[in-house]
């Protein structure tokens, strides 16, 4: 665009007040000109084999993106994979959490863009040809016999959904847990004497918070962070197949169900009751952190990341439990992103040493690297006795991690769906826990937004 | 946007300068006044009051939680030194200098240069170009911002500061042009003439001439422009990704969504994101209340 | 805005082009002033002008900013009229006014025509320091800075537990009905200052004698305000008056690091909604359409305004 420019060929003979005419009329017709955004152009058409034999040897340099929240945990992984590859260094390119998701297609479409990643919009980032096809590199590394399909399944996109189709994420296979954190004085002084394993008992723990004082929940709601009990809601009265289903874009899945309704519906009476703190629709996640680690609030609904963000003064006086069942009779369901597989960018100028890593992330070096950020490994989940309120927060991860696995019950976020449904949960929420709006509307509205963005 | 070469039909003579007066006289002009001392007083105080709560704030001991107003019994002024050193002030210092050296001086030489031609030289279709300019003056930020980042993106200078600086120039030149041309056409029309008789000295008469007498207003929209530069705010946090390379105020959102964690050093550190600013405009006041109110008047 | 000094350069200029002789070199010498004015035209075209004009074009596309684009026609101005998320920050802007603009005009004219002049060597120094503060400050600190002062813990909820309302405290900036208004003060607190220096400059400088006049023609103290005091300070008045509306229908590092539009879009304003738009939901031809609604609306005010607060003083 910028050669378009008419002072690049306008001889300067021409008087300058031609020059000006020129000038101006030239912006103009630019805009006039075809749309913006042709199709992308491609940096090397040169075929990615996922040859990685020469890469081993060679130096390089890749950069890796990660959210601020996750930073150490990726160093880590980096210096791990450093230690194996010492020709190879790794660099992070860290952006704000709320930043992440908002960023990264741009910078995948940058010139220079970070050579590893994990998009949560992976679709998108499939059909704007951001990331790299690794159905040789899955091949390659044998990952279709190591690695669970189930969780393979989340990497591969087809037809504009996920599921199925050709590998554009791999890698292991660790991932956050989602459950209830809790402040272990504050539980003993609420007489919380067993892990709540249905969502009644939960109920009557959060009820006799609020009867004894305390603020049942803390939630920061200014961000739309009281989704992540959103959709455990979801996920426990939908099923997590349903669920993904919609994450997943799958042809016919809908969010306008009577369980979605059901769930929004708990929420709405969980509001409606002040299980909340009264603030939360005005404080981001940090500030919500920083009120539960100084004691304000009983439970903590969110990721095992979040063990990396609380204050270390705290360790040891909280705990974690799997979001409790529909009923006894139920599994047990949580929400949880691989954090062992990633994308590579089409843009890469080092696609073989990227590759090299995502070969790494299926080693046990890296899963034993997750596993102490918080992420527990999918590949050896031996479902344990279950969580019990005397474990350190450690047992408790790994046991919890493995009941949702042993109930095959790990979904994932609504917000992936769409970027354009993220927004919109985040004011459908708002207004769901002012009371202005309610738990029929709120799913309507989530369903139409979308609907509406889906097959965009 | 006032025209400012009319000259002023209003004296500003003042009664006290005319007029002497007893004491007594001063006393009742003052109660005369006293409900608009009183104002003046109580819109000062609403304009410290949240800067003040913020440093107590700032001085209560870390990870404890600290009421709106109320002095610490226990001031902890090393907050300061660890708000310093977690909000990575001192590379945050480095990118705005960096940025404010890099707007400043360009944009205040080329827009004088610019209203020089056309106040001055009268260049042909000048007009033209200064109405444009004018045109797009109100115009907000928000309406070049997405075309901005593409454009930045295709020059590959995004995430760097250069990448920034370089559309803060172009987006200053309507203000700036329109503020040194408001100074020229108050120059004598001899001195303009003087330059347009001869035009190979057009330079010199404009370096020797017309540069030193615009002394003032140059100094007033420097500060002015190293003012709105320092505090860029949507630029820097579109163009730029990483927080450390953004103005202070634009690593302002980085640090204030990784720091909500503890009251206390959020506020420290906010503190110290606005104290350069502060600092600058007590130092330099007189010239800033100046340049302040004759903008607002200019713009 | 400058048509008379557009005519008088233009005599100017007749006169000096007759008695010049050797009309080309003349004329070829004007044009190389343009060497003064091209670093200006270049930065200004190319970051400035384009980009705004790009803004138009992209406004009649749908695109994500990185795929290929679909032309659209005017879907998106019809999306920015019809859908109420897109609706509803115009309408908040406009509210916004009357916390930016009304407010702290209304604050600076009583102040000033109680006040009449700024003396006093101490006191009033430090009083104009203080004003000017937060026009000093960017917009993000004072939103950092609001955000506490109106948190559970904060200055405004100290005060009201102090008077004893115990029950109106809340966490301002997550409540549906307030959080705007609250914004919207934030905003008060920033053009409060400037509009009172203004004022109180302005009213220095008018004609004491004028008030005598109005005196001795029996108008008592409102009539002189409204007589005498208003239409002097016309000037002062169009300046606060545009600035701030500006700053109003504009605003964004307030609302963005304050709120980000919430609880529930209630604090929506179009600068954060462009921002939004455009980099999270990947919709730039909606965040450009947009935009150019509201550079249109802005300069659909201004100019009016400008008229009205100049034409009289002629």
């Amino acid at each position: 665009m910028l050669k378009s420019l008419p002072t690049a060929h306008t001889p300067w003979r021409h008087t300058a007040g031609r020059f000006l005419a020129l000038a101006l009329v030239g912006t103009f017709a630019l805009s006039a000109c075809s749309g913006p955004g042709a199709a992308p152009s491609e940096v090397a058409a040169k075929e990615f084999t996922c040859d990685t034999q020469a890469a081993s040897d060679a130096d390089a340099s890749l950069k890796l993106f990660t959210a601020a929240g996750t930073a150490e945990y990726a160093q880590s992984l980096s210096d791990a994979f450093m230690k194996k590859y010492p020709k190879i260094t790794v660099k992070l390119q860290t952006e704000a959490d709320n930043n992440y998701n908002t960023v990264l297609p741009r910078l995948l479409a940058s010139d220079n863009p970070p050579d590893l990643a994990i998009p949560n919009d992976l679709i998108g980032a499939v059909k704007d040809g951001l990331v790299t096809n690794l159905d040789k590199c899955a091949a390659a590394f044998g990952w279709e016999k190591e690695i669970p399909s189930s969780v393979l399944a989340a990497g591969r996109v087809s037809g504009g959904g996920i599921g199925s189709g050709s590998l554009f994420q791999g890698g292991g296979a660790s991932g956050p847990l989602v459950g209830v954190f809790y402040n272990r004085e504050l539980a003993k002084r609420v007489g919380l004497e067993k892990i709540p394993t249905t969502v009644q008992e939960f109920e009557a723990a959060l009820k006799s918070a609020k009867d004894a004082g305390i603020t049942p929940i803390v939630a920061s709601n200014a961000d739309g962070l009281t989704g992540h009990l959103f959709n455990l809601l979801l996920g426990t009265y939908m099923g997590p197949q349903d669920l993904l289903n919609v994450v997943w874009r799958t042809p016919g899945a809908t969010l306008d169900t009577p369980e979605a309704k059901e769930a929004a519906a708990v929420l709405e009476k969980w509001a409606d009751a002040g299980y909340f703190n009264a603030d939360a629709n005005a404080i981001n996640q940090d500030a919500s952190y920083g009120q539960f680690a100084s004691g304000q609030g009983l439970f903590l609904v969110s990721g095992t990341w979040v063990t990396q963000s609380l204050p270390k003064s705290f360790d040891g006086k909280y705990g974690i439990f799997p979001f409790p069942a529909k009923d006894a009779g139920s599994g047990q369901v949580s929400m949880t992103n691989n954090q062992l597989a990633m994308s590579i960018a089409s843009r890469s100028k080092s696609k073989e040493a990227a590759a090299l890593f995502l070969d790494f992330l299926s080693t046990p070096e890296a899963a034993a690297v997750a596993s102490d950020a918080g992420y527990p490994s999918a590949l050896n989940t031996a479902a344990g006795a279950g969580v019990t309120l005397d474990q350190n927060i450690g047992e408790q991860i790994q046991a919890g991690y493995a009941t949702i696995a042993a109930d095959n019950g790990f979904d994932n976020w609504l917000n992936n769906a769409t970027p354009e449904v993220n927004t919109k949960m985040t004011e459908q929420l708002q207004s769901l826990l002012a009371g202005r709006t309610d738990a029929n509307a709120m799913v309507s509205a989530l369903q139409a937004t979308y609907a509406a963005s889906r097959d965009k | 946007m006032t025209v400012l070469n009319s000259p002023s039909a209003r004296t500003a003579s003042r009664p006290s300068a005319t007029a002497p007066r007893t004491n007594r006289a001063t006393a009742s002009k003052l109660r005369g006044r006293l409900p608009g001392i009183m104002l003046i007083v109580a819109a000062a105080v609403f304009s410290i009051v949240p800067l003040i709560s913020m440093l107590t704030a700032a001085l209560a001991p870390q990870g404890s939680i600290p009421q709106g107003l109320s002095w610490p019994a226990d001031p902890q002024w090393h907050n300061f030194i660890d708000a310093w050193n977690v909000a990575n002030i001192t590379v945050l210092l480095q990118s705005s200098i960096l940025i404010v050296l890099g707007v400043v001086p360009i944009s205040l030489l080329i827009s004088t240069m610019a209203a020089y031609a056309i106040a001055v030289l009268r260049i042909p279709l000048g007009r033209i170009f200064f109405l444009l300019l004018l045109l797009t003056l109100t115009l907000p930020y928000e309406i070049t911002i997405v075309p901005l980042y593409q454009q930045v993106r295709e020059l590959g200078l995004l995430d760097s500061q250069l990448g920034l600086i370089l559309p803060l120039i172009g987006l200053n030149m309507p203000f700036a042009v329109f503020w040194m041309n408001a100074h020229f056409v108050t120059t004598p029309a001899e001195l303009s003439e003087a330059s347009s008789i001869d035009g190979a000295s057009a330079w010199k008469s404009f370096l020797h001439i017309h540069l030193p007498l615009a002394k003032p207003a140059i100094s007033s929209l420097g500060l002015l422009m190293f003012l709105s530069t320092w505090n860029t705010f949507l630029l820097a946090l579109v163009l730029i990704n990483d927080p450390d390379k953004r103005t202070m105020a634009g690593a302002l959102q980085a640090f204030q969504s990784k720091y909500s964690t503890d009251i206390v050093l959020l506020n420290a550190g906010a503190l110290l994101l606005m104290a350069p600013t502060i600092i600058v405009f007590l130092l330099l006041q007189k010239q800033f209340s100046a340049a302040l109110l004759q903008g607002a008047v200019k713009g | 805005m400058s048509t008379h000094i557009g005519t008088k350069d233009q005599a100017a200029r007749t006169v000096r082009v007759q008695r010049r002789p050797g009309r080309r070199t003349f004329r070829f010498r004007r044009w190389a002033g343009w060497l003064f004015a091209l670093p200006a035209l270049a930065f200004y075209g190319f970051f400035n002008l384009r980009a705004i004009l790009q803004s138009v074009q992209y406004s009649f596309y749908e695109w994500n900013g990185i795929g290929a684009s679909t032309f659209v026609g005017l879907q998106n101005y019809i999306d920015v009229f019809t859908q109420p998320e897109l609706l509803r920050p115009l309408i908040n802007a406009f509210y916004l006014i009357l916390f930016f603009t009304v407010i702290p005009v209304l604050f600076g004219l009583v102040a000033a025509a109680t006040m009449r002049t700024m003396e006093g060597r101490f006191t009033g120094a430090l009083a104009r320091t203080l004003l000017f503060l937060p026009q000093i400050i960017p917009g993000a600190a004072a939103a950092v800075a609001w955000s506490w002062m109106y948190s559970n813990n904060g200055v405004i909820n100290q005060v009201l537990r102090a008077v004893g309302l115990d029950s109106l405290t809340r966490a301002w900036l997550g409540d549906f009905d307030y959080a705007l208004s609250a914004v919207g003060f934030i905003g008060t607190w920033l053009s409060t200052g400037l509009c009172t220096l203004l004022l109180i400059s302005g009213i220095g400088k008018i004609d004491t004698a004028l008030y005598e006049a109005a005196r001795l023609d029996g108008a008592n103290a409102v009539q002189q305000f409204l007589n005498v005091t208003v239409p002097g300070l016309r000037r002062e008045l169009g300046v606060c008056v545009t600035v701030t509306i500006i700053s109003a229908l504009a605003s964004f590092d307030v609302v963005y690091l304050a709120t980000q539009g919430g609880p529930g879009g209630t604090t929506m304003v179009p600068g954060v909604q462009v921002y939004l738009l455009a980099f999270n939901d990947a919709r730039l031809g909606a965040a450009c359409a947009l935009a150019v609604v509201l550079a249109v609306l802005i300069v659909a005010i201004i100019v009016p305004l400008q008229r009205l607060f100049q034409e009289r003083e002629s």
